[in-house]
């Protein structure tokens, strides 16, 4: 389990110390990368078409604003990270999603945090702050999760979703 | 916080008398009219905001009587023109004595619950208004404990109707605590919220603010930059107290300013919170003030030592200061008690450009130009506080 514990810091703080903070305006897409590195790339527009759903979250100047956007659930089942079938289990739980931002933040989630049959998470890929797009400060794409008392996890200028499979090696 | 004791027990006020004040305000309630992102401000049960006390306490804030020699007034170090700041590193008392500290923006002070650089004893904006009035080291306004100074006061026709409006129930209207009561009721009236960034962000004027400013807002915010951990919040300051309570937790930062040889690691007169706890781990902890206007009120940190903004971002980008000669030799960087997020960042030209365009988007001219603000000795003034339209 340390070992596990090992790759994930060293993958953020490899993330934190190369990236530089890429203007919100050449950001067009939000990319996710599966297991097998399939590159998918999304726009608001690609978001704007699946259901959206509400996320009222205290703001860190303290007012309440609902950003709205699909479920990443919704996002990861559409594209097969995610399966509406039998309960995911096993090797299945050893993935990631690696939550990652332009200035270098990242966050991961286990794919078990989200699933239905386990942590039912929701988490909101917001596109829209109160029916607007979303300041250059934190959009195009960020997260957003309503049952977080902090907002540490709620990633802003969200540029990719990379799914990873943890190999396990301490056994 | 001992001087302020003893300045408290001296002046004859104790806990007792503090709470015995008389509750309510003037006839006219204030109304804070303030606009959206921004709460109502946490006002003590014994200190009600009201119209005429606010006015009132205009009045004393600029009034040259609240100091021994009569040269001072608590504007005379809180400019309006400075966003109630100063343009000098480190204030001056009353009688020229150097302080050792810049003076403080008083902007928006009504949200904060510290009040000073490095004193986390002095919660209240009455108590603090003490410590200058009666201060010695160092000494600010220079008043004597003998309260001469209610005397000027209550033989002027002004103060005879202001005091009376702001505390009708009280049958000796002239004493200190009524002094402490109105000042800090002016003080917090003094909000800052028109500024462009506010009408970018609170109103989505996207044309509010420059394409630059956005830019440096995306770095202000961003985890490489890491700015807003320390000044964040609608108040870009590292903590809030209002009325819906407290959004942001008082902190006390060593930026890597200094790191002198020897065992305080920072200048001896200026070693931070560490003057209060006595604490290694504090020395050269200050708080982090409220960024908006910061534009209006160079020299920068708590003793003016940095001369402007671009200055201030490279220091960040550095993460620290190093002093190659002079009594304050040393690698700030190095200090070992520097805030572990102070890492460092890249930092172009371009960038240190648009850093400075969107702290300059938070200044708000409205505040060093509004009247109701303003020195009511000069004929100009011709409105009160929270009774007009504006904020």
């Amino acid at each position: 389990m340390r070992s596990l514990f090992a790759f994930v810091c060293l993958m953020l703080i490899t993330a934190s110390t190369t990236a530089q903070v890429t203007p919100a305006s050449e950001q067009k897409y939000l990319e996710i990368v599966t297991v097998d590195s399939k590159v998918i790339h999304l726009s608001v527009a690609d978001l704007a078409k699946y259901k959206q759903v509400g996320a009222s979250v205290t703001a860190d100047d303290g007012t309440k604003v609902l950003y709205t956007g699909p479920l990443l659930r919704d996002v990861l089942l559409k594209f097969g990270i995610l399966s509406s079938g039998p309960h995911i289990r096993g090797q299945a739980l050893h993935q990631i999603l690696l939550v990652s931002a332009r200035d270098g933040y990242s966050v991961p989630f286990t794919i078990g945090e989200i699933d239905s049959n386990f942590g039912n998470l929701k988490i909101v890929l917001a596109i829209k702050m109160d029916g607007k797009p979303l300041f250059n400060y934190e959009g195009p794409f960020r997260i957003a999760i309503p049952t977080d008392k902090e907002g540490a996890r709620s990633v802003r200028m969200v540029s990719s979703i990379r799914v990873v499979r943890l190999e396990e090696k301490g056994k | 916080m001992k001087r302020l004791a003893l300045a408290i027990v001296m002046l004859g006020i104790t806990p007792a008398a503090i709470s015995a004040l008389e509750p309510g305000g003037g006839p006219q309630r204030y109304r804070w009219n303030l606009p959206k992102g921004f709460p109502v401000p946490t006002v003590p049960v014994d200190n009600p905001m009201s119209v005429a006390r606010a006015e009132l306490g205009r009045y004393l804030f600029y009034d040259n009587r609240i100091s021994g020699n009569g040269k001072q007034a608590c504007a005379s170090c809180h400019q309006q023109k400075y966003a109630f700041a100063d343009n000098r590193a480190l204030s001056t008392g009353s009688t020229g004595e150097p302080g050792v500290r810049k003076s403080m923006s008083l902007v928006n002070i009504a949200y904060a619950p510290a009040l000073t650089w490095s004193n986390p004893s002095v919660g209240t904006l009455e108590d603090q208004a003490l410590v200058p009035m009666f201060g010695k080291h160092p000494l600010e306004l220079g008043l004597n404990t003998d309260n001469r100074f209610l005397a000027l006061l209550k033989a002027d026709s002004t103060y005879q109707r202001l005091f009376k409006s702001a505390f009708p129930s009280d049958i000796k209207p002239f004493r200190l605590e009524n002094v402490t009561r109105a000042l800090a009721c002016f003080e917090r009236t003094i909000i800052s919220a028109r500024s462009p960034y506010d009408k970018y962000h609170y109103q989505h004027d996207s044309n509010a603010i420059s394409e630059l400013a956005k830019r440096g807002e995306e770095l202000f915010f961003s985890w490489q930059y890491n700015c807003f951990h320390c000044h964040g919040g609608f108040n870009f300051a590292d903590s809030e107290d209002a009325a819906r309570g407290k959004r942001r937790w008082l902190q006390y930062s060593n930026t890597g300013l200094y790191n002198v040889a020897g065992p305080i690691s920072y200048p001896a007169t200026n070693a931070g919170i560490y003057e209060f706890t006595k604490k290694a781990q504090d020395v050269g902890k200050f708080k982090a003030p409220s960024l908006r206007n910061v534009e209006l009120h160079p020299p920068y940190m708590h003793d003016g030592s940095i001369a402007t903004l671009e200055g201030v971002i490279e220091h960040y980008a550095a993460a620290g200061r190093k002093i190659t000669e002079g009594p304050n030799k040393g690698d700030g960087s190095l200090n070992p008690n520097k805030d572990p997020r102070i890492v460092g960042f890249p930092l172009t030209p371009r960038d240190k450009k648009a850093l400075v365009a969107f702290l300059c988007s938070l200044t708000d001219r409205s505040v060093i130009n509004d009247p109701r603000f303003s020195d009511p000795w000069k004929p100009r003034a011709t409105s009160v506080p929270g009774a007009g339209a504006g904020h």
